[in-house]
């Protein structure tokens, strides 16, 4: 059990950890009592969200993710918190690191490997059938084993890239949202980070595909008026922790329109 | 009316010189010309019916005519429909366009929110004394709303009512117009006109234009053209090609047909400079950027005049190109980015104008002058930036990559021909090298109190800038490659569209350096209230 609280994010502690970002990962933290766990709700309340226009972060980012879930938060998301800070060494300690980074939900794992394993499922149900006709048609020949032979290799490749990928993509990516704005780093191959400003989000949606339905996930949307990021999601968190996100983006925006009002 | 403008030259009338009609605040009707132009519209497509009514008139086929008229009079009827159905107003602070008559539809655009209203007069808009109207809203690439055609009073009256101008416009404009001969052509002096009226800000003399024109690389469409003619027109199989070859005297050495090459080849690049300098004068004849307020307005063309008006805090981007013969010439290039509308395949004339070729060609030494009118405190002297250099192995980065692409064209001349092919290679390294070095020396990010300024290019050279009121979202990316030198990409979005051919888009960064900016800058922008209009 791992208590995140501000001051495992600040730089001091950021700066002595150096983890290369493809070390060891504490991969058995991610393991099938995580998965079942639905009430599982990493997104706690503790200072994600504690600066929040109107002041009263556990008022504002409230219930529905629960207080306690904060002792259940993997220890990766510690570790992914070090590895990120070895890229920026140097901004490391000038950087005022305001708001909690979070992972994906865990649950965004099983979800994923599940959207893959149907799509896997069809593929091999095409390359079953074109076999099969291949053979009704013209019999076994050298040109057929070949083709048959890499199908299959084909599809179990992608059924093997199709398992590690969403864990990879889970340990890759953590997002958070303060009043500075909604901040996602993702990416295994290409990485990337962007922040949209809080007073740049023109509106903002949650999602819901079948499969994050069968698994409570959601997916979050901000719009800007930008060109090319005009919008941003970030897909695979708790729904509920989607929608109050979004809700604490609306908060914002209302609660800076009456100030200027 | 006004009767003793003349036809002709630039004494056609001005959208300038007209004093506006009262503001329409009742339904008011386009003009009734619009009917020709609506039709005039539509002529691609009645084209073939037109013709095939002549063909069967003059075979004597009554058919025919019959089927043509039934495309014909639909077409007709629709443009009659559509002038007495439309209607539009300004009330309670919006742009209030209705349309139709069973199927209506009503269109509202609050008038704050429009971006820029800018005009088209082609020469029959001209004579008719009337120009289409395009309004433009922040929202995607499509024209907000589209007035064909209003005659220049109305277009006055509608363009006070949306950019409030009440007292610039009338005689005063008319006084601006008529002194706009007199030497003033360089940034004229706030305190010297009434800060109301519209001030000229720059024109360009004949004499620049021709110089830009000789500058720029326009002749190129030439060929494009050319060779879209010999494609589409098929003259492949029209000409005799083979005869023509034989006419071209053969490169044997001898002095008098290397003199007719080297002529030849002088005269085409000649021709290609002299089209550009025609393409310089047709458009931008009589250019003329002037402020009214807090509004830009860009008026010019020989034949068809655009004219622009952009509210100044609507620029989200500035950019200033230096080509490598404007270079020498001590000439610049503006172009601006208004949200919304323009770039890609959505780019009309008008916001082609006044956005990618904002300012076509300006000294060097004028240009602060201009940036300054572009926006409240913005001074910009490039030599006194506190430039921020790439990283610190940036150019070991790109030599490599310089060396990798000389190996590949050594391997792949070598593929070619086995015997000299790998010269390639090494005529490539030295070059590569050499520009990788220039481009690393011309690639520079700054960061002040309210903008970003990014500039890059080797013989293009491009200055962009935008402001963090503008700014949408910051971006650090990083790609394998990137990881492995710890360096990175900065990447910030606005709401412009692209004219400007030019992203904030910084690569070869320190990732260190790259996150602490990243940071800031998104920092920065959260505290300034974004512009959304």
């Amino acid at each position: 059990m791992v208590t995140v609280s501000n001051d495992t994010l600040n730089g001091s502690s950021m700066q002595n950890s150096q983890i290369e970002p493809d070390g060891e990962r504490p991969d058995d933290l991610i393991n099938d009592s995580d998965y079942r766990s639905s009430e599982r709700t990493d997104r706690s309340a503790e200072s994600g969200f504690a600066a929040t226009p109107s002041g009263n972060p556990e008022r504002e980012f409230s219930t529905s993710l629960g207080r306690e879930a904060a002792d259940s938060l993997p220890a990766s998301t510690e570790s992914l918190r070090s590895t990120e800070s070895s890229l920026g060494q140097s901004a490391a300690n000038e950087k005022a690191v305001e708001g909690q980074f979070y992972t994906l939900d865990l649950r965004s794992i099983k979800a994923e490997r599940l959207g893959n394993a149907i799509f896997t499922c069809l593929l091999l149900l095409g390359a079953l059938v074109w076999v099969a006709i291949r053979w009704w048609t013209e019999g076994v020949d050298l040109f057929f084993q070949i083709l048959a032979g890499a199908s299959l290799i084909l599809v179990t490749a992608f059924a093997v890239f199709s398992w590690i990928w969403p864990k990879k993509e889970f340990q890759y990516t953590q997002w958070r949202a303060t009043n500075a704005g909604l901040e996602i780093h993702k990416g295994v191959i290409w990485r990337h980070r962007i922040i949209v400003p809080m007073s740049r989000v023109q509106h903002a949606d949650v999602t819901q595909g079948p499969i994050q339905r069968l698994f409570g996930l959601g997916t979050l949307v901000v719009h800007t008026a930008g060109t090319s990021n005009a919008s941003v999601d970030l897909a695979g968190i708790d729904h509920q922790a989607a929608i109050e996100v979004r809700d604490m983006i609306i908060r914002f925006r209302s609660g800076r329109q009456e100030r200027h009002a | 009316m006004n009767p003793e403008i003349p036809l002709g030259g630039d004494k056609l009338p001005d959208l300038e010189a007209v004093p506006p009609d009262a503001a329409p605040i009742h339904p008011t009707w386009l003009h009734p010309s619009s009917l020709v132009f609506d039709l005039l519209s539509h002529f691609r497509q009645l084209l073939v019916p037109v013709g095939l009514a002549i063909f069967s008139a003059a075979n004597g086929h009554a058919t025919g005519m019959f089927i043509a008229f039934a495309f014909m009079v639909p077409a007709v009827l629709r443009s009659v429909f559509q002038y007495f159905t439309l209607r539009y107003m300004i009330d309670g602070g919006e742009l209030v366009i209705r349309k139709g008559f069973l199927f209506r539809s009503l269109r509202t655009i609050p008038v704050n929110r429009i971006q820029n209203v800018d005009l088209v007069q082609n020469l029959l808009h001209r004579l008719l004394r009337v120009a289409e109207v395009r309004v433009e809203t922040a929202s995607g690439k499509e024209t907000e709303a589209r007035l064909r055609v209003l005659s220049i009073r109305q277009v006055e009256a509608l363009r006070r009512e949306i950019f409030r101008e009440q007292e610039v416009l009338g005689k005063n404009t008319r006084d601006i117009v008529e002194s706009e001969s007199a030497p003033t052509e360089a940034v004229s002096n706030l305190a010297s006109v009434d800060a109301q009226a519209g001030q000229t800000l720059l024109t360009i003399p004949m004499e620049r234009l021709i110089r830009a024109g000789l500058a720029s690389d326009r002749g190129m469409l030439l060929i494009g053209v050319v060779a879209g003619l010999y494609w589409q027109l098929d003259l492949e199989n029209q000409f005799d090609l083979r005869g023509l070859l034989d006419f071209i005297p053969k490169f044997d050495g001898s002095v008098l047909n290397t003199l007719i090459w080297a002529v030849a080849i002088i005269g085409i690049l000649l021709l290609l400079r002299i089209v550009g300098v025609f393409w310089y004068l047709l458009r931008f004849h009589g250019y003329r950027l002037s402020r009214y307020g807090e509004d830009l307005r860009v008026s010019c063309g020989l034949f068809t005049r655009v004219s622009a008006t952009i509210p100044r805090k609507r620029i989200q981007f500035i950019s200033i190109h230096r080509t490598l013969l404007m270079r020498w010439m001590g000439l610049a290039a503006i172009r601006i980015e208004t949200a919304g509308s323009g770039g890609g395949q959505a780019e009309n004339a008008s916001s082609t104008v006044s956005r990618r070729w904002f300012v076509p060609v300006i000294p060097e030494e004028m240009l602060p002058g201009i940036l300054a009118e572009l926006r409240t405190e913005l001074e910009l002297n490039e030599q006194q930036l506190d430039w921020k250099p790439l990283a610190a192995n940036a150019l070991s980065r790109m030599v490599r990559k310089a060396v990798v692409f000389s190996i590949l064209f050594g391997v792949a001349g070598y593929l070619a021909n086995h015997t000299w092919g790998w010269i390639a290679g090494v005529v490539a390294l030295p070059l590569l090298v050499w520009w990788a070095r220039k481009k690393s020396k011309a690639m520079r990010y700054c960061r002040t109190e309210d903008k970003l300024v990014y500039r890059s290019g080797v013989l293009h050279r491009k200055t962009s800038m935008t402001f963090f009121d503008k700014v949408q979202t910051a971006r650090f990316n990083q790609s394998p490659f990137d990881r492995r030198w710890k360096q990175a990409r900065l990447v910030v979005d606005t709401a412009a569209a692209g004219p400007a051919e030019h992203v904030i888009s910084i690569p070869y960064l320190d990732a260190g350096f790259a996150d602490l900016e990243f940071q800031n800058i998104s920092a920065i922008a959260t505290t300034m209230q974004p512009d959304f209009g």
